[in-house]
């Protein structure tokens, strides 16, 4: 008789039993419509046309140049912008210089704000469409501006022009991008005696991504009691040192936007270049990035683009974006490919999202192999439509907007729903949640009506070739019309990315002729739809 | 145990791990082939002597920044509200939330105040001892005139008299911006500084000014430190102390007028290099020397 080890040897192999390596995880990508779909919502803030989606249904090796196509078309800009303010954050509904500081009317309020929260956003959204290296963002000479934020700051604002221009200050201030803009500093204030802390830990937080805020720290209080002794204390003790050393001489650059009052509008409005040798001075410190000595503002930009952190931190910030979600260490491929793509094309931010999007970690549909809890919590198989997609999304299938007293309800909180729909408000909610709450189910379904009836008012109205999305029925169309039921296809395609079943129009058939059985109104009918076809959670995801 | 189920186990999976095995990842905040692809830029001088002169004058060409001047224009405009625009005097000041236009068609916005203390002894022969000052609260207003013109204003500023009896002492300060398209000089240009003053004059007449701070006016941005304007000596007075000059491209040139009867001193650049020698124009220092204040 063999003995018992060696029975077992034999049975396993022969040899030690070795550690069964875990099933690798799978992702299983999208379908190419529903992809096209996703990099469409991502990149452009719409849904791909029908001609797309048929092209890539037909041939799905064109997904690639459709992308790319993307990537230069003149929604990808204004993309950018919503996809910075997730990060940045410089959009909010309150700033400390109000409306009518300005002489500007209650009406005006909504186009105020976001025409400041919206200037270093829409420059690192120019620098990005452009093309440009991506360092440019904090070392150009010149902002975004339109008519009214140029009517608000010292900027020359292009003669004859209209809407969101390329422009300069004229107060002198140095040319550090978005580091120069009002618009980043407005958000991000500092108290007088705060020295411009507060806004280094910004700086350090959007372009390098170090939180210095959540460093613990185990602070004596016995050593800070007064101001004055927390100003000696930042100087000679270790555990503030350890932050402050770095902290110090990066906020003597930004002395030149330190107000001499906290509420003037006036003082907030303009730089103060003869402030900028306080900086040194007041803080006892040389003006530094990380111990490189820096030429005040235009220095700092320059110091942060040469860190290599601040590429990182760029990919980073593009990956969360398109992922929607926070990045991990699962991550590291897509971030290593995208920021190499970066670097290899002189900083281009546009191929780092190519990279991103290229990558089955953004293109997945679905998992399997040995999918863990914790690889189901972190992939993110479905996104959601926030508050600012949805007005895109509905701005460009039909130019509907959905507006109170001058405010747009999907981009503003103090009168409208953009923080209940899961949007960034700059304060309160810090990342575009992606859980389906109730109250973004609300919004979504609220939106979703009104947005219809206004389509079915109009296409039901419009001239031939004018129809935004009913284009093959009229007021007199029925069920019993076979253009009935291609209509509702292709309503189907568009909105979804997904072709019906024969059931699927069976059941919408019978909505349309439900509704218009309680309206006799085919305008209604209609709307009830499309009303249902918006809410689907195929539309709603992506 | 039956040998089967022995083998069974014995062969078993291991159970899967809790989470996914970590990936190949590198710091990147480590890498050591990163070059950098923003070349760093140092500043140079770019302005030579004439260019510098230049721009002294220019920052100067309106007048050194005064509070005097600022309260003058407020007080002036604050004569044509009403009671209802902006609805109050209390303080001489007023707090509008939006806007308000008077009768006579001056719109007022905005927070304003003054606080003013009068602690003067009359003597016989109609002079005084004692001391006056005037405090603004910190502003944040504008005031528009009907011809459209605007008063804008956010800082502070403060005068404050003395005497006792032996000569005057005053010293005063402004802060922060003020701008009035309807004036002349500095004022029209817009100011944005922190300047102060100290000075005094005896019974004979003789003023002795000092000036500290930094301004900017014209696009112009220029420091001052220990700057002295006397006028009791040499034939015209002088102007000595320490003047900071701003390039555009934030780096700062240094003039340093000695004391003494000439208003030209050496100029040197930030890394102590010697630019030239400039002069100065001290006809604006001395359109400053008497700042008393103090309404009869």
């Amino acid at each position: 008789m063999k003995p018992l080890l060696l029975t077992l040897l034999l049975a396993c192999g022969g040899e030690s039993p070795p550690a069964a390596a875990p099933a690798p995880l799978v992702r299983e990508p999208l379908d190419p419509p529903r992809l096209l779909r996703r990099m469409s919502l991502d990149l452009r803030g719409a849904l791909p046309s029908i001609d797309e989606l048929d092209a890539v249904e037909a041939d799905p090796s064109q997904l690639g140049a459709l992308r790319d196509a993307m990537l230069d078309d003149p929604r990808f800009e204004e993309r950018m912008v919503v996809l910075y303010q997730e990060r940045w954050r410089t959009q909010t509904d309150e700033y400390r210089g109000m409306y009518y500081d300005f002489g500007l009317e209650m009406t005006d309020e909504y186009e105020f704000l976001r025409a400041i929260g919206g200037e270093p956003l829409r420059l690192a959204a120019r620098v990005v469409a452009s093309d440009r290296p991506y360092s440019d963002i904090l070392t150009v000479d010149w902002t975004m501006a339109n008519p009214l934020l140029a009517s608000l700051f010292p900027i020359d604002y292009p003669d004859g022009a209209t809407g969101w221009q390329e422009a300069r200050y004229t107060d002198g201030r140095p040319a550090a991008g978005v580091l120069s803009t009002n618009g980043l500093w407005w958000r991000y204030v500092s108290p007088i005696f705060n020295y411009n802390r507060a806004r280094t830990a910004a700086i350090l937080d959007l372009f390098v991504c170090q939180d210095i805020l959540t460093r613990p720290v185990l602070l004596d209080t016995a050593l800070a009691p007064t101001a004055a002794g927390a100003e000696e204390a930042i100087r000679s003790q270790d555990v503030c040192l350890s932050c402050h050393a770095t902290v110090e001489p990066i906020s003597a650059t930004l002395f030149g936007f330190l107000p001499e009052d906290d509420f003037s509008a006036l003082e907030m409005t303009r730089y103060h270049p003869e402030r900028e040798r306080a900086g040194e001075s007041t803080l006892g410190v040389q003006a530094a990035w990380y111990g490189q000595p820096v030429d005040g503002l235009a220095g700092l930009g320059q110091a942060i683009a040469r860190d290599g952190r601040f590429v990182d931190c760029a990919v980073e910030t593009a990956a969360q974006g398109l992922l929607r979600r926070d990045v991990a260490a699962e991550d590291g491929p897509l971030l290593r490919e995208a920021r190499e793509a970066m670097v290899q094309s002189d900083l281009s931010m546009k191929a780092a999202l190519r990279a991103i999007t290229d990558s089955p970690i953004y293109q997945v549909g679905a998992l399997s192999g040995g999918v863990t809890a914790a690889d189901a919590a972190r992939e993110s198989t479905a996104r959601i439509l926030v508050a600012t997609q949805l007005r895109s999304v509905y701005a460009d299938l039909s130019g509907y907007s959905w507006r109170r007293f001058g405010a747009d309800l999907l981009d503003s909180d103090s009168g409208g729903y953009r923080v209940m729909a899961n949007g960034v408000d700059g304060e309160s909610l810090s990342d575009p949640l992606q859980a389906p709450g109730l109250t973004w189910a609300l919004v979504a379904g609220r939106v979703a009506q009104t947005a219809a009836r206004d389509i079915a008012l109009h296409d039901l109205a419009a001239p031939a070739g004018e129809a935004f999305l009913l284009d093959q029925v009229d007021a007199g169309s029925t069920p019993a019309d076979p253009a009935f039921r291609e209509q509702i296809a292709a309503l189907h395609w568009r909105l979804l990315a997904k072709r019906p079943s024969e059931a699927t129009i069976d059941a919408l058939a019978a909505l349309w002729n439900e509704a218009y059985g309680l309206s006799n109104n085919p305008t209604e009918a209609w709307a009830t739809v499309l009303s249902a076809l918006l809410r689907d959670p195929a539309f709603l995801a992506y | 145990m039956p040998t089967a189920l022995l083998l069974l186990l014995a062969c078993a999976e291991p159970p899967a791990p809790a989470a996914a095995a970590p990936v190949d990842w590198t710091d990147p905040t480590a890498d050591d082939d990163w070059t950098g692809l923003v070349p760093s830029t140092p500043i140079a001088p770019t302005w030579g002597i004439a260019e510098i002169e230049a721009q002294f004058d220019l920052a100067f060409d309106g007048g050194l920044p005064t509070p005097h001047e600022a309260l003058a224009t407020y007080l002036e405009l604050l004569t044509h509200g009403d009671a209802d625009c902006p609805g109050s005097d209390f303080n001489q000041g007023f707090a509008v939330f939006g806007l308000c236009t008077s009768a006579e068609g001056y719109s007022y916005s905005g927070a304003a105040g003054l606080l003013t203390t009068d602690e003067r002894t009359y003597l016989d022969d109609g002079s005084w001892t004692g001391y006056y000052s005037t405090f603004s609260a910190p502003a944040d207003y504008f005031i528009i005139r009907p011809d459209g013109t605007r008063l804008s204003a956010g800082g502070t500023f403060n005068l404050n008299d003395g005497n006792r009896g032996s000569g005057a002492e005053w010293r005063s300060s402004i802060t922060g911006t003020w701008q009035d398209s309807g004036h002349d000089g500095w004022l029209k240009e817009g100011y944005s500084g922190t300047l102060f003053y100290d000075g005094s004059r005896d019974v004979e007449g003789n003023a002795v000014q000092n000036v500290r701070g930094t301004i900017t006016v014209n696009g112009v941005s220029v420091a001052m430190e220990s700057v002295r304007v006397d006028a009791t000596q040499c034939r015209t007075g002088f102007v000595s102390g320490t003047f900071y000059l701003r390039q555009p491209d934030t780096s700062w040139f240094t003039l340093i007028l000695p004391t003494g009867c000439s208003t030209c001193g050496t100029v040197t650049w930030e890394d102590g290099s010697t630019i030239g020698e400039a002069c100065l124009d001290p006809r604006p220092f001395f359109s400053v020397i008497d700042l008393t204040s103090t309404p009869e």
